[in-house]
C-alpha cells in the first residue's frame, strides 16, 4: 500500500496518526470532528455513545502532532458546557473553540484552554404535534420535534452539524434539518442564510460539514445528495463535486460493513456515498470525506476528481504503544493476524480539515478512534516508469 | 373501499409476514389485492431499503460497530425493524436468529453479530443450501459452535452436531458417527486470525479455509461415502426428507400457528400434518428455494385462516407497538432504551439462552413476561402525544366516531382490524358505555378515551396472539 497519494504535479505524504480508542485522556471515543489551530494544536470532538442514558464519552481533545495529550473539556449532559450530540468544532482568530450540539441546538463556546466562556443559539419554536383537533390549544400536546418537519425558522439553530468561520470572522452554522446554511456573528447574532430542502443546483438535503475557502467561498457536504456544493459567499450556487449517483446502502443494509479490509474502494471516486465533510487547501484543491466509501476523495477546484486516500496509519504511535505495551494478549495478537493492512484503512471518515498553516490535511477516521495526517507536497515529479 | 375481511385477512398477512401496519396502509394494500401484497412482501422493489441504516449511524455511530455491548447492536437491529420498507426479510432475520440461534454472550462482539444480521438479509429468502454453506462460513457461528476449534488431528463436533440437530434435520434422523463424520468434513473451516479490538477498535473477521487443517480421508455420513467437504455434507443434509420437514415445520410455528416446542418433534405431531406436507413439496419441489416456500404458505388457506393462534414473540410486541405509535422514525439519544425491552418480556435479542433458541409459542408468557407485555403495549397506545395515537384519534374524529360502539369498532380497526370474541367484545363495550358518547369538542378528553381504549384491547388475548 502506497504512502503516497500522487495526482498531477502535487502529492500527499502520509505523515502520522495520532490516537487510539480511549474513554477518557489520551484517546478518543468516535471522534467526529476536528480543527487545527495556528498554536499548532488540535482539537477533537468525540461523539461518544448515548446507549445508556445521556452521552458518557463525548469530550473535546486537545492534543499536538507530538502526541502530547493537552487536556480535554465537555461532557455528556446538557447543563453549560455539556453536549448530547457535539458535532463539530471550529476555531476563531483568537483560537477560541466554538462547538455545536445537534440535540440541544445550540453552540458552546470554550476558549483555548477549555474554559467555558458562553453558549448561544436557539431551537426552533416548539411545534405542536399535528394536534387532532387544530382549534385547540397544543399546551401539554406539544413537543418539539427532531425531524425536518418543523420548517425552517430564521436565526434558529435546527439540528446544527457544521460550522466554519468565513473570512469577516463570522460562524457558518449548517441547519441539516432544514437545509439552511446560517451564518451569525461570533456572539451568535444573525445575519444571513441560504439554501432550500431539495436535490436541484443549490438546494441541499441534511447537509452535513462545511468549509471557506480562501476566496469567502463556501462548500458544503450535502450529505444525502451524495455531492458537495460550492456556494458564493452570498449563497450563490457555483459548482458541483460529485456524480449525485445515488448509490446510498444496500437494500440488505451490507454498504456499511464492505470496504473494511481491502485496499481498493471498487467505487468510481466521482460516486460519492454519503460525503460528510469537506475542506479545501490553499491552491484550491477540494479534500471530501467519502463517508459510506470509507475513503477520501481529493478533487481539483474544476471538480474533477484526481486522486483518492484509503488511509495509511500503520505502526504504533505513542497513544496506542500505551494500550499494547500493557496487554500481552492484544500483543500477541498483532503478531498473529494475517491481515494487518486493514489497520491502514479509513473506516467511514467524518471529518477533514486543511490545516494550511502546517501544511496538513487531517482525516477524522470516526471508526478507528483516530486522526490520519497527511501533508502536501507541491513539487512532486513523477519519476519515470522505467526507473 | 375494501370489505371488512379483505382488510382483516391482510392486516393479518402483515402481523406475521411483518410487523403490523397502520390503517392506511393496510386499506392500500387490501385495495392492491391480497396476493400482489404477497409478491410485493417477498420481492420488493430494488429501492426499498432495509431501513434507515444511514441515519442511524449518523445519529449513533455506535451503533455499527458495539464491539463487547449487545445493546446498541439491538437498537441498531430494532431500528431497521421499525423503519424497514422489507419487512418480511427482516422477519426471515428474526426466524433465522431463531433458528441459527447465535448469541453475544459468547462471541463477545456483536459487530459480527450485526454482520450475520446482513448475511440473514442477503441469503434468507434464498435457497436454503446457499444460505447453510454461508452460515457454516460465517465467522460469528464459527466461533459460537467452536469451528475454528475444529482440526483434522482433534475434531470438534460442536458445529457438526448443531448443523444436523437443530440447523437442518433434527434429532433422531442421524447417528453419532453421523455427526462425527459431518464434523470431520469441516475440519479447516476457520476464522482468519485478525487484529486485536484494540487500540483501534473491531476489525471484520473473516472465513478461512486452511487445506492443510482438512481431514480430506474418506467419510461415510449419511450412507454416503466420499472424501467429503463441508459443501459435501450439506448437499447431502438438505436432500433428507427430514430436513424439509423441519424446516418448514419451523416457518409454520414461526409464521401461522403455534406447534410444540422443538424437542418434543420427535414425538409429537405437527399440529396441522396436511399444512406441513404442502410445504415440504413446495420446498423439495423448487429446489429448498424460501421464496417458493414462503409464497406457497402465505397464499394457502391454512394461512389465512390462522388468525390468533400464534403468541406474538417480544419482538413482535415491541416493534410492532412502535410502529404503531410512529415515533423514533428520528433515531433519538434515547432509542437507547428501547433495546432491553424485549429481553423483559424474555427476549434478548442477539443473545438468545443457548443454541436451541428460545422457546415459543405459551412460553412467551410467565406471570412476569405477561405483565411486561401488556404494560409496555398499554402504556405507549395510551400516549395520545405519540404520532400514530394523534393520526388514529384525528381519523376517528374525520370519520364521525361518536357512540361508544363506534369507539370500540373504530379502535379495532386501527390495531390492525381485529376480531374479538362476543365476551371481550361485550367488556369493551361495558367500558366504553361508561363513558357515553365521545364528546369532540372537548378534543383531549376524547382523545383521551381513544388512547384507553387502544390500552385496553392491547390486553386482550387476540391482540397478544395477532
Amino acid at each position: 500500500m502506497a504512502q503516497i497519494t500522487v495526482a498531477a504535479g502535487r502529492c500527499w505524504r502520509y505523515r502520522q496518526y495520532i490516537g487510539r480508542s480511549n474513554a477518557m485522556g489520551a484517546g478518543f471515543s468516535q471522534p467526529i470532528t476536528a480543527a487545527a489551530g495556528p498554536s499548532g494544536a488540535i482539537y477533537v470532538g468525540s461523539r461518544g455513545a448515548t446507549p445508556w442514558g445521556w452521552n458518557k464519552y463525548v469530550r473535546i481533545t486537545k492534543t499536538n502532532s507530538d502526541h502530547d495529550f493537552m487536556g480535554e473539556f465537555g461532557r455528556g449532559g446538557e447543563g453549560s458546557g455539556e453536549f448530547v450530540w457535539l458535532t463539530s468544532v471550529a476555531l476563531d482568530g483568537d483560537e477560541n473553540v466554538y462547538a455545536a450540539d445537534e440535540w440541544l441546538n445550540r453552540i458552546t463556546v470554550f476558549d483555548s484552554d477549555g474554559k467555558l466562556l458562553t453558549t448561544w443559539g436557539e431551537p426552533p419554536h416548539t411545534v405542536e404535534r399535528r394536534n387532532w383537533d387544530p382549534a385547540e390549544p397544543a399546551s401539554a400536546q406539544t413537543i418539539s420535534l427532531r425531524d425536518e418537519s418543523i420548517g425552517y425558522q430564521e436565526g434558529k439553530l435546527n439540528g446544527p452539524s457544521g460550522l466554519a468561520f468565513d473570512l469577516e470572522g463570522n460562524l457558518l452554522v449548517v441547519n441539516s434539518l432544514d437545509s439552511r446554511i446560517q451564518k451569525f456573528t461570533k456572539d451568535g447574532v444573525f445575519i444571513s442564510a441560504f439554501g432550500v430542502k431539495g436535490d436541484g443546483p443549490g438546494e441541499l438535503d441534511m447537509p452535513w460539514g462545511i468549509t471557506v475557502d480562501n476566496n469567502g467561498d463556501v462548500y458544503v457536504a450535502d450529505w444525502n445528495n451524495h455531492r458537495v456544493q460550492k456556494f458564493s459567499p452570498d449563497g450563490e450556487h457555483l459548482l458541483t463535486f460529485g456524480s449525485e449517483k445515488r448509490t446510498g446502502v444496500s437494500p440488505d443494509g451490507s454498504t456499511p460493513y464492505e470496504h473494511v479490509i481491502s485496499a481498493r474502494v471498487p467505487v468510481n471516486p466521482n460516486d460519492l456515498n454519503h460525503p460528510t465533510d469537506v475542506a479545501v487547501d490553499g491552491d484550491g484543491d477540494v479534500y471530501v470525506a467519502d463517508w459510506m466509501n470509507n475513503r477520501l476523495v481529493i478533487f481539483d477546484a474544476d471538480t474533477k476528481p484526481i486522486s483518492v486516500i484509503r488511509g495509511d496509519a500503520h505502526g504504533l504511535g505513542p497513544w496506542a504503544e500505551r494500550t499494547v505495551s500493557v496487554n500481552p494478549d492484544v500483543a500477541s495478537a498483532r503478531l498473529r493476524a494475517k491481515n494487518p493492512e486493514a489497520e491502514r484503512y479509513l473506516r467511514m471518515p467524518t471529518s477533514c480539515v486543511f490545516d494550511q498553516v502546517a501544511n496538513r490535511l487531517i482525516i477524522v477516521d470516526t471508526w478507528r478512534n483516530r486522526l490520519q495526517i497527511y501533508e502536501k507536497d507541491r513539487s512532486y515529479k513523477d519519476p519515470q516508469y522505467n526507473i | 373501499m375494501s370489505e371488512r375481511n379483505d382488510l382483516a385477512l391482510v392486516a393479518h398477512l402483515m402481523r406475521r409476514a411483518g410487523f403490523g401496519a397502520d390503517k392506511e396502509e393496510l386499506e392500500s394494500l387490501a385495495a392492491q389485492g391480497y396476493e400482489a401484497t404477497v409478491e410485493e412482501l417477498i420481492d420488493p422493489p430494488e429501492e426499498m431499503p432495509a431501513g434507515k441504516t444511514a441515519v442511524l449511524l449518523r445519529y449513533h455511530p455506535i451503533a455499527l460497530l458495539p464491539g463487547a455491548t449487545t445493546n446498541p447492536g439491538q437498537f441498531n437491529w430494532m431500528y431497521h425493524m421499525i423503519t424497514t420498507k422489507r419487512p418480511l426479510h427482516e422477519k426471515m432475520a428474526l426466524f433465522w436468529h431463531h433458528v441459527f440461534a447465535t448469541g453475544n454472550s459468547k462471541i463477545d462482539n456483536c459487530d459480527q453479530m450485526m454482520e450475520q444480521l446482513v448475511m440473514f438479509r442477503r441469503y434468507g429468502l434464498g435457497n436454503y443450501r446457499d444460505l447453510l454453506v454461508e452460515l457454516a462460513k460465517n465467522p460469528a457461528m464459527i466461533f459460537w459452535l467452536d469451528n475454528n476449534e475444529n482440526h483434522r488431528d482433534s475434531v470438534n463436533e460442536n458445529w457438526g452436531r448443531e448443523l444436523l440437530e437443530l440447523f437442518s434435520m433434527g434429532v433422531s434422523n442421524y447417528t453419532e458417527v453421523d455427526v462425527r463424520e459431518a464434523s470431520r468434513a469441516f475440519t479447516g473451516w476457520t476464522i482468519q486470525p485478525h487484529l486485536p479490538r484494540s487500540p483501534f477498535g473491531r476489525f471484520p473477521w473473516q472465513f478461512e479455509y486452511l487445506e492443510e487443517d482438512h481431514d480430506e480421508t474418506e467419510k461415510t455420513f449419511l450412507g454416503h461415502t466420499g472424501n467429503f467437504d463441508g459443501e459435501d455434507i450439506i448437499d447431502i443434509i438438505v436432500r433428507q426428507p427430514a430436513t424439509s420437514r423441519f424446516i418448514c415445520r419451523h416457518l409454520y410455528n414461526f409464521f401461522v400457528a403455534d406447534d410444540v416446542q422443538v424437542p418434543a418433534w420427535t414425538i409429537e405431531p405437527s399440529p396441522d400434518e396436511d399444512a406441513l406436507a404442502t410445504m415440504v413439496k413446495a420446498f423439495e419441489e423448487s429446489g429448498y428455494d424460501m421464496k417458493v416456500v414462503l409464497r406457497t404458505m402465505f397464499n394457502s388457506d391454512f394461512f389465512k385462516n390462522a388468525g390468533y393462534s400464534k403468541i406474538k414473540s417480544p419482538a413482535e410486541v415491541v416493534v410492532g407497538t412502535l410502529r404503531m405509535i410512529g415515533n423514533l422514525q428520528f433515531p433519538e439519544p434515547n432509542l437507547a432504551s428501547i433495546a432491553p425491552e424485549t429481553g423483559y418480556m424474555g427476549q434478548a435479542l442477539l443473545d438468545p439462552p443457548s443454541v436451541e433458541g428460545w422457546y415459543t409459542g405459551q412460553e412467551w408468557i410467565n406471570s412476569g413476561s405477561l405483565l411486561a407485555r401488556i404494560n409496555y403495549v398499554a402504556d405507549k397506545v395510551s400516549d395520545t402525544s405519540m404520532p400514530g395515537i394523534q393520526s388514529i384519534i384525528g381519523h376517528m374524529k374525520a370519520d364521525g366516531v361518536a357512540t361508544p360502539e363506534d369507539l370500540v369498532n373504530a379502535s379495532l380497526d386501527h390495531m390492525g382490524f381485529l376480531e374479538l370474541g362476543d365476551e371481550t367484545r361485550q367488556q369493551l363495550m361495558v367500558h366504553a358505555s361508561a363513558g357515553g358518547n365521545l364528546d369532540w369538542s372537548d378534543g383531549r378528553a376524547a382523545g383521551q378515551r381513544v388512547g384507553e381504549m387502544l390500552a385496553l384491547i392491547s390486553a386482550t388475548t387476540e391482540y397478544q396472539f395477532g
